[in-house]
């Protein structure tokens, strides 16, 4: 199976290379890869819980600035 | 009449040359094509400014930053909204997309990006986004934080979906 494409531009002497990644830069790249998918997967269930959570403070007729009110919560 | 003398060097920064102190010089312009490397960055200058425009993917996707080609731990703050009232995020990472990916095929998309005291070996880097985006919808994008990494910053890799990536980077220096 081909690697992805990539392209660098090495400034200092403005040449351009287009080629395959090579197995590091591979290796970099799925990593890179996994690294997103795993903060974005646990940014995602913190705002789920966060809306439940502030979905049971509507239900018991509280809102996130009564917390606030009393010291609790915050950013 | 005398002629008149400029002191050498005076106009560099206006000219595209080195920068005079407080100016900026254009480093590079680079257009890009799949997962794309600027490397090779000088280490003369004390900020790094990029430009990007006209920048698409093929597919839904984000568009991130990797300091010298890795995902590093960042500390980031963004203001994101399409009309009216911005709303707040943290992430972890350096994103120039918001909430929502940057839609397939549109290139209605820039950003200008500013590293401060990237040489540093001693220090994280602080960093500051301003940009717009679209998604069914504009994106204003207004992001700070830091990069959580002391190494001197020597390239950057620009991250979208992939091959099909295309745009735009202007590179400057600023002293």
């Amino acid at each position: 199976m081909s690697k992805p494409m990539i392209r660098i531009h090495n400034v200092t002497t403005d040449e351009v290379i287009d080629r395959e990644m090579n197995d590091a830069e591979f290796a970099q790249y799925q990593s890179n890869q996994e690294n997103l998918m795993a903060r974005k997967a646990e940014a995602e269930e913190k705002a789920e819980a966060k809306a439940a959570a502030q979905a049971k403070l509507t239900s018991l007729g509280l809102t996130v600035d009564d917390l606030t009110a009393l010291g609790l919560g915050g950013n | 009449m005398g002629a008149l003398t400029i002191p050498s060097g005076a106009l560099d920064g206006v000219l595209g040359g080195a920068a005079a102190a407080g100016g900026m010089a254009l480093i590079s312009t680079t257009t890009l094509a799949g997962n794309t490397t600027i490397s090779s960055i000088p280490q003369t200058y004390v900020n790094l400014q990029l430009n990007l425009f006209r920048v698409k993917n093929t597919s839904n996707f984000d568009f991130y930053a990797f300091p010298n080609g890795a995902v590093h731990s960042t500390d980031e703050f963004s203001n994101r909204a399409t009309t009216g009232t911005m709303s707040f995020r943290q992430d972890d990472y350096i994103r120039f997309s918001g909430s929502t990916t940057v839609q397939a095929n549109n290139q209605d998309n820039g950003w200008t990006f500013i590293i401060y005291n990237y040489t540093s070996t001693t220090a994280f880097k602080p960093f500051t986004i301003v940009g717009d985006y679209y998604n069914n919808g504009k994106f204003v994008v207004m992001t700070s934080g830091v990069i959580r990494d002391t190494s001197a910053l020597t390239s950057l890799e620009i991250y979208g979906a992939g091959s099909s990536n295309s745009g735009t980077v202007q590179l400057y220096g600023v002293k």
